[in-house]
């Protein structure tokens, strides 16, 4: 096992490698130019000035030396400064920003989780009734409905023509204490947030139940007479729950993602927020970093989905030892 | 499921028929009917320039759609070379490009696409661009499924009998293993609309895919998030409503299609 | 197993929510003590609070943790800020002296001296800094300490709006000197001398100043300020309505719905900031300048104002507002699209029925151009080719960010946004003279290319002199000949909507420039404003 761990860790910098050479030959090839997006709009700035601009953030500078340098800041941990940013460094900027972040995919992932665990047994032992057809049709809305339109009217409608939720940001303004995370601001992003994987996880795990449900050890337990809620909780479930747990791994990824349109939508002071506004701003260097960090997390996501199928599998644990 | 292929067709029809039905002039701005709720005359209402939105919403269908399908194009062109290089190469060549297809499929294609996007844009437009960064960020598991089928075909006896038989390369690619990829390559390209048509209004709504003043549901629905206090709640509504129904309608087909013809795929495809 | 496997998860849902809840919302006590805070609600927040790279023009940079040497008044005349009376020229004009108060010291306790002054400048025209303000002091050669009271200013020219210039925030040179200044984490932590202090930069989120108790104008009666970034328009009102703030420019769509709440005001603020379709020279259908004077006549500019603006804006035909001292209105003509057919058929264009007007085969149609992110220009490029086509001129929109109108300069118009309500010479100058028609990379330096001596003469004539009556002179020949040669077809300026709680107290608004949200034109005196306690 933690060969495993090893191995795929030795891995990781490798990985991270080729993604930030991709990343630089992208931007390399594309007709982007940072000197426009520093200087903004409609400037009356002379070409010599550009040209100034360009020698002062070593834009000019040749490529191998410019690709030379970018790796080794990388290995140490420098990710460059932010063009737009106020020059600040991305990885400050991106750490400043991780704990809001963190906070609202931690509570989407738990809705997401146990929701979609709940639900889905529910489905699954009710199946073929009305709530079983219920909870199906809702999630099918919910994997077809885009994201960002659900949070839209959501915040109109619980924000905003309600008003029993606050409309947007992470924490009252006016509070005197540092501004943090605030449980009643979480709420709605959150839920939005955790609607399309609450949707797949319910299906999967519903879907899954229902195909264990046929296999062999079940109908004996059956057959011995336990009873139905037993059989299910405590035959198939577990069983169901192995691959169950893996796709948490890879959820991150598409959490990701959403954050970017939810915290835009209700102005959550995170990476998503982040990631948007250095879009908008064609804030190369930023828009870099941040990419480079979804891949560290979601290999590590990847890891902890594996680690976690080893260890909950009797089955792999068996031929390990 | 026949509900399904009856809207789809439906829609499909409507929108191939744009055009024809209600022709959009982006520019038929009329100040006076400025934000004027569903009515007789205008049965979606008019949005924050006075233009019918019921016609824009036929049309942003339109563009979506031929946006989504081509990105998915672009994703299947892309991931169908891919896998065809490590299905048929095998040995060293196979594991360096499956690694490389894993740490893609890894990343998010949101985040991926919008570095994309912005790198491209200038050059592309904003159409073009929302394409690239689709079809670059949905090609991974395009090329397993290639990479599989072929693999799995080229154990097959009348592939060996072919090549007995002096078939070149050329003629066992087009005889035997393009006829055996299209059904799993026609229905990933299926089901990779609906996630075309999601990241492609994903992109217009944050400003960064196809010009404003365009219809796309992604456009018009960016437009309807500034309106919704002003009390224009049908701007953000309609279209929305539109991609839910295009998605849940492409999919359903697609599931239907992929039970009966290949449950293999099943955990390629899902999430 | 299975049952204590839900157990625990249930039990880790639990930690991470309570986790997440964090230090709560604000409750009943520290309400009182948040009396004293005012609340302004901004559309982004500011990046960089650095005066000498967070800014392109002298407008917004200071924010309130910094001074100029002078500032403007109420009705936009300069009065001495950190300068202790108005600065004094040589007899050339090549040489500004300004002296500043001895009195005034940095927020960490500091005192400002010439030397920060000569600091702050230079660093500006240094190249390593790339500040965008640098080609705004283009006229600046050296400044230098002479004492400790005195700086001196060299020009390579006299520099009628120079004073202009001089608003700039002073950075402390001790915080500064020897850094890479783009980068450096003082743009994050400003130390400036300003009647606000940073009391906290949340990233992404809020800004939090308190006043300044040793302000040498005496310190602020609003003790505590936040500004939070609130995107999302709709968000704002919201916010508002609930009282979670108590000021924000908000869009003038949702003003009638504000004006309904008893508990805040609604102020429409002139501003100089318009919008304006640049018609580049080299088109082949807009070379005629008498197809250009068409035009202007085609377009009904309240139409668009009441349609696109909701009434939040005054028509536009010119670089230079009304009310301001260099205005003329010798441009002024009204809405009248039979004139403008009148025009274009002596032109030559000739339509049948409702077409697109043709000559000699070709048809009369041009791209106008705008940027997709700002959907107030989107909305007045389609107004505009709506009205356009009335006329039977076809034009085709294209959505582009500016890096790629600059390639595209002649091949289509587009919709910019200019106006400044200080010195027009600062603006005017690079957007109307020939010397900067054929750069190549240079798209916003006279973007449609003009070459006019009647347009030159005009402007260099107003930037020799330093009498206001005679430079007016010139301003007015400047604008005549702007409106003959029509290159620059001025559609509508615009008025910011900003709501303010009742309780405030002291608010007067200057005219704004191009700005964004609360800008200076209402903070300009945010440190003399009140803030009555709730009831």
């Amino acid at each position: 096992m933690l060969k495993l761990i090893l191995r795929r860790l030795a891995v990781l910098p490798l990985i991270l490698l080729a993604v930030a050479t991709v990343t630089f030959v992208l931007t390399e090839i594309s007709p982007f130019d940072p000197v426009e997006a520093y200087v903004g709009a409609e400037n009356n700035v002379s070409p010599q000035r550009k040209a100034e601009i360009a020698h002062a953030w070593g834009f000019d500078q040749p490529l191998p030396e410019r690709f030379g340098r970018w790796i080794g800041n990388l290995a140490q941990g420098d990710m460059g400064n932010s063009v737009i940013a106020g020059g600040q460094p991305v990885a400050a900027e991106i750490a400043s920003r991780a704990g809001a972040s963190i906070a609202l995919v931690g509570g989407a992932l738990a809705l997401v989780l146990v929701g979609g665990l709940v639900f889905g047994v529910l489905a699954a032992a009710f199946r073929g009734t009305f709530f079983d057809w219920l909870v199906r049709t809702m999630c099918y809305f919910n994997t077809a409905a885009p994201s960002f339109w659900v949070g839209l009217l959501a915040l109109y409608l619980f924000s905003i023509e309600l008003g029993w939720l606050p409309a947007g940001g992470s924490s009252d303004p006016r509070a005197i204490e540092a501004a943090g995370v605030d449980f009643e601001h979480l709420i709605l992003p959150m839920v939005v947030l955790s609607l399309t994987g609450y949707a797949w996880f319910t299906l999967f795990v519903r879907n899954t139940l229902l195909e264990v449900l046929r296999e062999d050890h079940v109908q004996f337990a059956r057959a011995q007479g336990i009873g139905e809620v037993a059989v299910l909780l405590r035959y198939a479930l577990p069983n169901a729950l192995i691959p169950f747990v893996t796709l948490v791994g890879t959820h991150l990824a598409e959490l990701i993602g959403g954050t970017i349109l939810i915290e835009k939508i209700f102005g959550w002071p995170g990476l998503g927020l982040l990631t948007f506004n250095a879009a908008v701003n064609e804030d190369i260097p930023l828009i870099v970093g941040i990419t480079l960090c979804g891949c560290v997390l979601v290999v590590l996501g990847n890891l902890l989905a594996d680690v976690l199928y080893r260890v909950m599998d009797p089955r792999v644990r068996e031929a390990l030892t | 499921m026949r509900v399904a292929a009856g809207v789809l067709g439906l829609l499909v029809v409507a929108a191939l028929l744009a055009n024809v039905i209600a022709p959009l002039d982006d520019t038929a701005v009329d100040l006076d009917r400025v934000l004027n709720g569903p009515s007789a005359a205008h049965l979606m209402g008019t949005d924050e320039v006075g233009r019918d939105l019921a016609t824009r919403v036929l049309h942003g269908m339109r563009v979506s759609l031929t946006i989504a399908v081509l990105a998915a194009l672009a994703a299947v062109a892309f991931g169908t070379l891919v896998g065809a290089v490590a299905g048929t190469m095998g040995g060293r060549v196979d594991t360096v490009v499956m690694r490389f297809t894993d740490v893609a499929a890894s990343q998010n294609h949101l985040l991926f696409g919008i570095l994309l996007v912005v790198l491209f844009r200038p050059a592309l437009g904003g159409a073009g661009a929302v394409m690239l960064a689709i079809g670059l960020t949905h090609w991974p598991s395009l090329a397993r499924i290639v990479r599989g089928e072929l693999m799995s075909v080229r154990e097959r006896p009348f592939i060996s009998a072919s090549v007995g038989g002096g078939a070149s390369r050329w003629r066992l690619a087009r005889r035997h293993y393009l006829p055996h990829l299209m059904p799993a390559v026609g229905l990933a390209f299926v089901l990779t609309v609906p996630h075309a048509i999601f990241h492609e209004s994903a992109y217009s709504f944050l400003g960064l895919g196809l010009p404003a003043h365009q219809a796309s549901l992604g456009n018009i629905l960016n437009d309807g998030q500034r309106s919704l206090l002003a009390g224009g709640w049908w701007i953000a509504l309609f279209p929305g409503l539109a991609i839910l129904v295009a998605a849940m309608t492409i999919g359903t087909l697609a599931e239907y299609w992929r039970e009966h013809l290949h449950p293999r795929w099943r955990s390629e495809l899902e999430l | 197993m299975s049952r204590g496997r839900l157990g625990r998860t249930g039990v880790v849902v639990l930690t991470l929510m309570l986790g997440a809840a964090g230090c709560g919302g604000s409750d009943k006590a520290d309400s009182a003590a948040a009396g004293g805070t005012l609340v302004i609600a901004l559309p982004s927040q500011p990046e960089d609070l650095n005066p000498i790279t967070g800014s392109d023009n002298v407008y917004e940079g200071n924010q309130k943790f910094f001074n100029g040497l002078l500032r403007y008044k109420k009705d936009l005349s300069a009065e001495p800020d950190l300068a202790s009376e108005m600065p004094t020229r040589s007899t050339d004009a090549k040489t500004v002296t300004v002296k500043l108060r001895d009195d005034v010291k940095f927020h960490d306790g500091t005192p400002l001296t010439a030397k920060d002054v000569a600091f702050t400048y230079s660093a500006i025209l240094d190249k390593d800094s790339a500040s965008p303000l640098a080609s705004l002091l283009d006229s600046l050669d050296s400044t230098k300490a002479i004492d400790d009271t005195t700086v001196q200013f060299n020009l390579n020219r006299p520099d009628p709006a120079f004073f202009d210039k001089l608003q700039i925030g002073i950075v402390p040179a001790a915080l500064l000197e020897g850094m890479d200044i783009k980068t450096a984490a003082f743009n994050r932590k400003p130390i400036g001398t300003g009647p606000y202090v940073l009391k906290e930069f949340q990233p992404g989120g809020r800004i939090v100043m308190v006043a300044n108790e040793s302000y040498f104008r005496g310190a602020p009666k609003i003790k505590r300020i936040v500004l939070t970034s609130v995107e999302d328009e709709n968000a704002r009102v919201a916010l508002l309505e609930k009282g979670t703030v108590d000021a924000a420019g908000i869009v003038p769509k949702l003003a009638p719905r504000v004006r309904r709440n008893s508990d805040y005001n609604v102020l429409e603020i002139r501003t100089a900031d318009a919008r304006v379709a640049a018609l580049p020279n080299r088109d082949p259908v807009l070379r005629d300048p008498a197809v250009r004077r068409a035009l202007s006549f085609a377009v009904d500019r309240q139409k668009i104002i009441d349609g696109t603006l909701a009434g939040a804006g005054e028509p536009a035909y010119g670089p230079v507002m009304k009310g301001h001292w260099a205005y003329s209105p010798v441009a002024e003509k009204p809405y009248d699209s039979a004139e403008a057919e009148r025009l274009l058929d002596a032109a030559g264009w000739k339509r049948t029925g409702a077409a697109t007007r043709t000559k000699a085969g070709k048809k009369l149609s041009f791209t106008l151009m705008y940027p997709p992110a700002d959907s107030v220009r989107k909305d007045i490029a389609l107004a505009f080719a709506s009205q356009m086509k009335q006329v039977g001129v076809d034009v085709k929109l294209e959505g582009r960010e500016f890096d790629v109108i600059e390639k595209r300069q002649d091949k289509g118009a587009t919709v910019f946004g200019y106006g400044t309500p200080y010195d027009p010479d600062i603006e005017l100058y690079t957007l109307f003279h020939s010397k900067f028609a054929t750069a190549d990379k240079d798209a916003f330096s006279n973007y449609p290319r003009t070459t006019n001596t009647a347009i030159d003469a005009a402007l260099d004539a107003e930037r020799s002199k330093l009498d206001v009556d005679e430079r007016k002179q010139d301003f007015v020949t400047l604008q005549e000949e702007l409106a003959k040669d029509a290159s620059w077809l001025w559609l509508v300026r615009l008025r910011h909507v900003v709501v303010i709680s009742k309780r405030v107290k002291g608010v007067d608004p200057q005219v704004e420039p191009h700005a964004h949200g609360f800008s200076r034109g209402t903070s300009w005196n945010l440190e003399d404003w009140t803030l009555e306690p709730k009831r």
